[in-house]
C-alpha cells in the first residue's frame, strides 16, 4: 500500500525507547497485547504491536512525540467500552497508548472539576462537592473513562435536560502529534476544545478535562408508562414536551428488551406491555410535581397504564433494569451489535415500524431500548460469534436500520461514535466535498495519518484479511 | 485440557462490556487489561494461559458480582489455572497447621527463599496450633489453617464461648479454597471430602469467613456439610453477647460478601452496642487473597495501599475482620484487626 | 485601479455587488448580497482563488474585536428566513441572516422560545457565541446550536451536525465556528434547540449574599447576574420560569415581580473576561478593580464576565494579574485584542480557510 508521510527521524528501536519512557512494567507485548486489542464492539478484534501505559502527562506527551517521529500508528485507549470499535488495533501495526493511569482529580472550584482522562465517569460526581453532580451518564458510567466520553461525545440517560458530554466540557488539555501540549477552551469566542469532542482520538490525546458540574436536583421523580402499542408510546414522547415538560430523561423499552431484562439479574418487574416509557422529572419540587402530574395525564390520554414507584428501592430497580439492558443481552446471546442512529422524535413511530420489518426480513430478534427523547435508537441485535453467517446477517440488519434513520432526517451515530462500525456510512452521510473538508481537519492535526487510523475517516479499506473487516469497510454502493 | 475447554466454554458469555474493570483490585492497582477480569477472560479464550494476569488474579470474585451477563469468573479461573510447584507446596503446607507452624518458624529463622522472606515479613510469631475436643462433641469449631498458628487467642476465645453451651470439637484444617482458586481442583475436592468425613455430619461453625463461604459451596463439589459462619451462628442462635463500648470499622471479606455473611457481623456488633464507623467501601479488597499475599508481593502491596487509605479515612485503628488472611493484610497496613470472637 | 475593476466585475457575475462599508467596525471596498447558499459559496470560492479578503456580517449590531479591513463585505441580510419550526422536536431552522426578533416572533406563535436576549442576526449570535442572562441555565450558542450548514473560506458548503439533540458522526465543524467571528468559516443556515415557553416568568432582585443559594440550591433559576459598579454598588438579579402553580410557591428573600428583568446594557468600551464557571462574581470584582472599569456584569454560571471600561490601559496588567483570558470586545485598542492564540485554532484556520481570506486580522494577527 502506498503511504506518504513526512517522518524525518528514523527511530531504530521503538520498543526500547517506549520502555525508557514508561518503564518495563508498563509495556505490554506479545500475546498479552491482544488483551488491549478489542473493546465492547464484539465483531472485530485486533492485536496491537505494543501497549504502553504512561503514568502521567509528561510521559504521555513524550510517548506520542516518539511514536509520531518514528511513523508508528497509535490508538489512544480509555476503558475500552467503545461500542463502535474505536479502540481496535486493526492492522496490528498500532501501538496502543492506554490513558487509564492518568486518573487524578486535580481541582474542584465553583462549578468546575478538573480531572485526568483515565478517571471513570462515576468517580467525577464522587469527587464533586455533595451539592453538585456531573450530569452525563452513559449506561457504562461505572467504568467508561472521561477521555472516552469526550472522544465519543457520549450521551446517556440525562441528555434531554443536561446535554451530552459536549455541553459539560469546559476546557481540555490536549497533546498534539508534534509533542506540544495546549490548554484549549474555557475562552469566550474562539474555543479550541470544541473540535476535540467527538474526535475519537484522531486529532490528539486528551490529557486533562475541566468539566462542568450541575446543582443536584431537589427532587427527582419517575413515571413509568406502559403502552399496548409502539406507535402510541412513540407519540407520548413528543406529547410530554408539548405539555411544557422538560424531562431529565425519557427512555423507551420494547417488548423484546423488557423480556431480556426480566430474564437477567436486572429483573425489574416491568408490566406486561408492547413498550414502556420511563420518564424522570427533576428539579425544584413544586415544578417537578406539576411535571409529573402532566406526564401522567399524557400517558393516560394515550391509553398508557401509569406506574409511579412508591419507594427509592423500587425506583432504582426500575432504572437498573434500563441501565442493565445492554449487558443483560448476555443472557440471550454471547454477542450482540448495538447501533445508535438517531431520528427526529416525530419519526420514532415510523422508524420503529421499519426496524420491525427489517428484523423480520433478517430473521433476527431486535431488542429496542433507547433514549427516546433524543430519538436515539439502540437496536440490540444478537448474533452467534461462532458463526460468520450470523454476524454478517446482524451487520446487514443493523445497516438497514441506520439507513432507515438517515432517510428520515437522522444521523448515523448519536453517541457511540463512528469508529469502525459506521465508517462506511461516512461516505453516505457526507458528500465527497464535505468529506474532503473533514480530511483537511484531520491532516492539519495529523499530517501523517498515524492517529487512530481507519477510524471514522478512511480512504482505502485496511488490508487485514479479516472478512468482517472487509465487510464493514465496503462502501454502501459497492455492496451487492 | 478438559478444564481449559470448560473455562473457554464459560468465557463465551462475556460480551466485553468492561463493567467488571473498576471493581477488580488488580485492575485498580495497575489500570491494565492484563490484570483485569475482561483481559483474563480474553487470555483464557485465546488459550494464552502464560499471560501474567492469570497469576495475578486475587480470586476475590468481585468481577462476578459486577458482571451483568452472569459470567462465572471464579469457575473460569479455577478451571483455567495451572498451579505452579510453589503454589502446590504452599497448598500442602496449608493443609496441615502443624506443617504451617514449622514452615513459619523456618521462615522466621531466615530461610533464603523469596516466599519465606515474605512470610517472615507479614506474619506474627507462630504458635503451636491448639487441640481440643469435648467428649461426644455435638458441634465442630473449624479454625482453618492460618488462625490456629497466628491467631491462637482468637481460636481459644471462640472455643471458650461456644463451650459455654455446646460440646465442641476443634478442627484445624484447610477448606481447599486456595487449591480451588489456584487450579488444583482435584485436590480441592479431596480436601473437601476429608473435611466432610471429619465432620461426621455434625454442624460446623467456621471461624474464617471466606472458608465458610467456600464450604457452603461444597455441595457443588458433591460434598454435604452443614456450615455456619461464626457470626452467622451467633446471630441465628441469638447467643447472648456482652455489651461493648467501642468504636471501630468493619472490613467485609470478599467471599463472605458473596455468600451474604457480612450482615451477621453487623447485626452482632449492633447487639453489642458497638459504634461502627463505615468505610466508604468496606468491600474494597485487602490484598491478601489465599496465598496471594505471599506469592504476589508487589501487587498485593499496591492493593493494600488503596485499602489502607480507605481504612485510614474512618479514623479507626481497630478493624473487625472475620477472615484471617485479611487480618494479616490489615496488620501489615498498621491496623489492629480483631475477629468478632475476640470481643467475647 | 484596473485590478479593482477587474475582480469586482467578475464578482458581479456571481452575486449582486454594491458599495462597500466605511464604519468604525469594518471597512470594505464592495459589499455583496447573496440570495442563496450557492452564491455564498461562489463568492468565497472566488475570493480564495483571487486572494481577496472577505468580511462576513449581517446587521452590524454586535461587532466584536478589532476593526476589519477587507476587499469584500459578505452581507447575509437577504438570507433571512425562518425555515422550519418544530414544536414536537423542539428545534428551529433558520438562515443565518434571520434577525432574532423575527425568529422570536415566529417561535412565540407556537409557544416556544430561544433563551437569549441577543438582538442581531442568527449568524451573528452564533458567531459571537453571545452570552446572555439566560446562559445561567441554558448555556450559550455553543450549547444551543445543534447543527448548521456552513461554508468554508474557500467556498465548500458543509452540513455539519443536525437537527437532532446529539451528534457523534464526524468532526464538529459547526461547533468550531461558534464564537469564531467568521474567521474560520461562515454560517449559512442554523438548527437550534428551542424550549417550550414557561407558563410564567418571575424576576427577582436582591442582595448578592443570596448568590450561592441561587446557583447551587433547589430553585434552579434560568438567569442569575450580578452587577458591580465602580463606586462599590452591587445588585443581583434573577429570573425564574415554570408553571404558575410552582412559581407561586417560591420561597426566597428576593423581591419578586412577574415578568422578565434584564441586566443593564453595556455602552462604550467593553471587555470580556473568562471566569471559572460559578465564580463569575469573584472574577467580576477582581476584573473591575484590575481594569479600573465602570461597570461589570457577572453572567453567573456562564463563565463570562463583561465590563465597560474608560480605556484599555490596564488590559495587559489585568491579564497578568487574573491569569485568565481577557478580551477587548469593543473599542479601539492598539494591543492584542485576544491574549490567547492556541495552535489548535491556527490548524483549524489552515483546514477551513486555507487561503486566509476570512476576516483578516480579526484573530491571530499576522496569519496569512
Ligand atoms: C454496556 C454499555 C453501555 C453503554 N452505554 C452508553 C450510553 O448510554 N451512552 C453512550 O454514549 N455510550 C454508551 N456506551 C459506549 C461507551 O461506554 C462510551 O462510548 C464511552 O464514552 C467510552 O469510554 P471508554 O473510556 O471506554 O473509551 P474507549 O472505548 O477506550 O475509547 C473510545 C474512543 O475514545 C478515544 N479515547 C479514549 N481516551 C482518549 C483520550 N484520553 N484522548 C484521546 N482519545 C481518547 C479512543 O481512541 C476511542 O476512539 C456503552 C457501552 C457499553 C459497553
Ligand atoms: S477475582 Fe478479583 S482479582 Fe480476579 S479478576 Fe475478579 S475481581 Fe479481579
Ligand atoms: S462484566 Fe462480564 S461480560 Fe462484561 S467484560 Fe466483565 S466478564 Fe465480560
Amino acid at each position: 500500500m502506498f503511504i506518504w508521510n513526512s517522518c524525518d527521524v528514523v527511530v531504530v528501536d521503538v520498543r526500547r525507547e517506549v520502555e525508557e519512557i514508561v518503564g518495563a512494567r508498563w509495556v505490554v507485548e506479545g500475546e498479552d497485547a491482544a488483551l488491549f486489542g478489542f473493546d465492547a464492539f464484539t465483531a472485530v478484534k485486533g492485536r496491537p504491536r505494543l501497549v504502553a501505559l504512561p503514568a502521567d502527562e509528561e510521559q504521555t506527551v513524550r510517548l506520542i512525540a516518539l511514536l509520531y517521529r518514528s511513523c508508528t500508528p497509535m490508538v489512544f485507549r480509555g476503558s475500552g467500552t467503545s461500542l463502535s470499535g474505536s479502540t481496535v488495533a486493526l492492522t496490528g501495526e498500532e501501538v496502543v497508548v492506554s490513558l487509564t493511569r492518568l486518573n487524578r482529580v486535580y481541582s474542584c472550584e465553583g462549578l468546575e472539576i478538573e480531572v485526568g482522562p483515565g478517571l471513570a465517569n462515576v468517580l467525577v460526581t464522587r469527587h464533586a462537592p455533595h451539592d453538585l453532580f456531573y450530569a452525563p451518564d452513559p449506561s457504562s458510567y461505572t467504568v467508561c473513562s472521561i477521555g472516552g466520553n469526550v472522544s465519543h461525545d457520549s450521551g446517556g440517560i440525562h441528555v434531554p435536560k443536561y446535554g451530552s458530554t459536549f455541553n459539560s466540557v469546559v476546557k481540555l488539555r490536549v497533546a498534539l502529534c508534534d509533542g506540544s501540549v495546549e490548554d484549549v477552551g474555557g475562552t469566550p469566542y474562539f474555543n479550541g476544545a470544541n473540535i476535540f469532542v467527538g474526535s475519537e482520538g484522531s486529532l490528539g490525546a486528551v490529557l486533562r478535562a475541566t468539566l462542568r458540574l450541575h446543582p443536584r436536583p431537589e427532587t427527582s421523580r419517575t413515571v413509568l408508562g406502559a403502552f399496548q402499542d409502539v406507535a402510541s408510546t412513540a407519540r407520548a414522547v413528543s406529547a410530554v414536551y408539548e405539555e411544557g415538560v422538560i424531562p431529565a430523561a425519557v427512555e423507551m423499552m420494547d417488548r423484546n428488551s423488557i423480556d431480556v431484562v426480566e430474564k437477567s439479574r436486572y429483573k425489574a418487574g416491568y408490566p406486561d406491555c408492547a413498550a414502556l416509557l420511563l420518564v424522570e422529572c427533576d428539579g425544584y419540587t413544586p415544578q417537578v410535581e406539576e411535571e409529573v402530574r402532566r406526564v401522567r395525564l399524557v400517558f393516560e390520554r394515550l391509553g398508557g397504564k401509569v406506574m409511579v414507584p412508591e419507594n427509592p428501592a423500587e425506583n432504582s430497580r426500575l432504572w437498573l433494569g434500563r441501565k442493565g439492558a445492554f449487558p443483560a443481552m448476555g443472557v440471550v446471546s454471547p454477542a450482540y451489535l448495538t447501533l445508535d442512529s438517531i431520528v427526529p422524535r416525530t419519526e420514532l413511530a415510523s422508524v420503529l415500524e421499519e426496524v420491525g420489518r427489517i428484523a423480520e426480513r433478517y430473521g433476527v430478534m431486535v431488542a429496542n431500548v433507547f433514549h427516546a427523547a433524543d430519538g436515539n435508537l439502540h437496536p440490540l441485535i444478537p448474533y452467534n460469534p461462532e458463526s460468520p453467517k450470523s454476524l454478517e446477517n446482524a451487520l446487514r440488519a443493523g445497516w438497514e436500520i441506520v439507513e432507515a434513520s438517515m432517510k428520515r432526517g437522522g444521523v448515523p451515530s448519536g453517541e457511540h461514535g463512528v469508529g469502525i462500525e459506521k465508517a462506511r456510512f461516512m461516505h453516505q452521510y457526507y458528500s465527497q466535498s464535505e468529506l474532503e473538508v473533514l480530511w483537511r481537519i484531520k491532516r492539519a492535526f495529523d499530517p501523517d495519518r498515524l492517529l487512530n487510523p481507519y477510524k471514522m475517516l478512511y480512504e482505502n479499506p485496511p488490508e487485514t484479511g479479516d472478512r468482517v473487516v472487509s465487510l464493514l469497510y465496503t462502501k454502501p454502493w459497492e455492496a451487492e | 485440557m478438559a478444564d481449559l475447554k470448560l473455562a473457554q466454554q464459560l468465557s463465551l458469555k462475556c460480551v466485553h462490556c468492561g463493567f467488571c474493570l473498576e471493581v477488580c483490585p488488580t485492575y485498580r492497582a495497575t489500570r491494565s487489561e492484563v490484570h483485569s477480569p475482561r483481559g483474563r477472560i480474553a487470555a483464557v479464550v485465546s488459550g494464552a494461559l502464560t499471560s501474567s494476569g492469570i497469576e495475578t488474579c486475587v480470586y476475590c470474585r468481585k468481577c462476578e458480582e459486577a458482571c451483568p451477563s452472569g459470567v462465572e469468573f471464579g469457575e473460569i479461573m479455577s478451571a483455567a489455572r495451572r498451579p505452579s510447584l510453589e503454589q502446590i507446596m504452599v497448598h500442602r503446607i496449608l493443609e496441615d497447621p502443624l506443617r504451617l507452624y514449622n514452615a513459619a518458624r523456618l521462615a522466621k529463622m531466615g530461610l533464603p527463599l523469596q516466599v519465606a522472606r515474605r512470610v517472615a515479613q507479614i506474619t506474627p510469631e507462630p504458635t503451636l496450633p491448639p487441640e481440643y475436643s469435648d467428649p461426644d462433641p455435638e458441634l465442630i469449631l473449624f479454625a482453618g489453617c492460618i488462625a490456629p498458628v497466628f491467631f491462637t487467642s482468637t481460636v481459644l476465645r471462640a472455643l471458650g464461648f461456644l463451650r459455654q453451651r455446646y460440646r465442641v470439637r476443634l478442627i484445624n484444617a484447610c477448606c481447599g479454597l486456595a487449591h480451588y482458586a489456584e487450579g488444583e481442583r482435584e485436590r480441592a475436592l479431596t480436601v473437601a471430602q476429608r473435611l466432610g468425613d471429619a465432620a461426621q455430619g455434625k454442624p460446623i461453625v467456621s471461624l474464617p469467613s471466606n472458608c465458610s463461604s467456600h464450604m457452603k459451596a461444597f455441595r457443588q463439589l458433591g460434598v454435604e456439610v452443614e456450615v455456619y459462619d461464626f457470626p452467622e451462628f451467633v446471630e441465628l442462635m441469638r447467643l447472648p453477647l456482652p455489651k461493648k463500648q467501642l468504636g471501630l470499622t468493619v472490613h467485609e471479606p470478599c467471599h463472605a460478601r458473596l455468600a451474604g455473611l457480612n450482615r451477621y457481623v453487623h447485626s452482632a456488633l449492633e447487639r453489642m452496642g458497638v459504634q461502627v464507623v463505615e468505610m466508604a467501601d468496606p468491600t474494597l479488597e485487602c490484598g491478601a487473597g489465599g496465598g496471594y499475599i505471599f506469592e504476589q508481593p508487589e501487587l498485593s502491596d499496591e492493593i493494600m495501599e488503596a485499602k489502607k487509605k480507605e481504612v485510614a479515612a474512618t479514623g479507626c485503628d481497630t478493624v473487625v475482620s472475620t477472615n484471617f488472611a485479611c487480618s494479616l493484610a490489615l496488620m501489615r497496613m498498621g491496623f489492629t484487626p480483631i475477629h468478632l470472637a475476640d470481643l467475647l | 485601479m484596473l485590478v479593482f475593476v477587474d475582480w469586482s466585475d467578475d464578482l458581479a457575475r456571481l452575486v449582486e455587488v454594491r458599495d462597500g462599508l466605511n464604519v468604525s467596525w469594518a471597512k470594505t471596498e464592495v459589499n455583496v448580497y447573496p440570495e442563496d447558499y450557492g452564491q455564498v459559496a461562489s463568492v468565497l470560492g472566488f475570493a480564495s482563488a483571487n486572494n481577496l479578503s472577505v468580511y462576513p456580517f449581517c446587521m452590524g449590531t454586535n461587532p466584536v474585536g478589532p476593526t476589519v479591513k477587507a476587499k469584500i463585505g459578505l452581507v447575509f441580510s437577504r438570507l433571512n428566513s425562518v425555515l422550519e419550526v418544530s414544536p414536537e422536536n423542539l428545534y428551529v431552522s433558520a438562515q443565518s441572516g434571520c434577525p432574532l426578533t423575527s425568529l422570536s416572533a415566529e417561535l412565540d406563535k407556537r409557544g416556544l422560545y430561544l433563551p437569549t436576549d441577543y438582538t442581531g442576526s442568527m449568524g451573528g449570535w452564533a458567531s459571537t457565541n453571545a452570552v446572555s442572562a439566560y446562559s445561567t441555565w441554558y448555556g450559550m450558542p455553543r450549547e444551543l446550536v445543534l447543527g448548521a450548514k456552513i461554508c468554508t473560506g474557500d467556498g465548500v458548503l458543509v452540513s455539519s451536525g443536525s437537527k437532532t439533540t446529539k451528534f457523534s458522526s464526524g468532526y464538529k465543524v459547526w461547533k468550531s465556528l461558534i464564537g469564531s467571528l467568521g474567521w474560520l468559516g461562515v454560517f449559512v443556515e442554523l438548527y437550534c434547540r428551542v424550549y417550550p415557553k414557561p407558563e410564567v416568568f418571575v424576576s427577582g432582585v436582591g442582595d448578592t449574599s443570596l448568590l450561592n443559594t441561587l446557583l447551587r440550591g433547589a430553585l434552579r433559576p434560568l438567569c442569575v447576574w450580578v452587577v458591580f459598579e465602580a463606586g462599590g454598588r452591587e445588585a443581583l438579579g434573577a429570573v425564574f420560569g415554570g408553571y404558575a402553580s410552582a412559581l407561586k410557591r417560591i420561597n426566597t428573600s428576593l423581591r419578586l415581580s412577574e415578568g422578565i428583568l434584564k441586566p443593564p446594557t453595556l455602552e462604550g468600551n467593553i471587555v470580556t473576561v473568562a471566569s471559572k464557571k460559578g465564580l463569575e462574581s469573584e472574577y467580576a470584582k477582581r476584573a473591575l478593580s484590575a481594569l479600573k472599569g465602570d461597570v461589570a456584569i457577572a453572567y453567573v454560571g456562564s463563565g463570562v464576565v463583561r465590563l465597560s471600561v474608560k480605556d484599555f490601559s490596564y488590559v495587559e496588567k489585568a491579564r497578568r494579574l487574573l491569569g485568565v483570558p481577557i478580551i477587548v470586545e469593543r473599542g479601539d485598542y492598539n494591543g492584542d485584542y485576544w491574549g490567547y492564540h492556541p495552535a489548535v485554532l491556527k490548524k483549524l484556520k489552515q483546514a477551513l480557510d486555507p487561503k486566509g481570506v476570512l476576516s483578516p486580522g480579526k484573530f491571530c494577527l499576522g496569519h496569512p
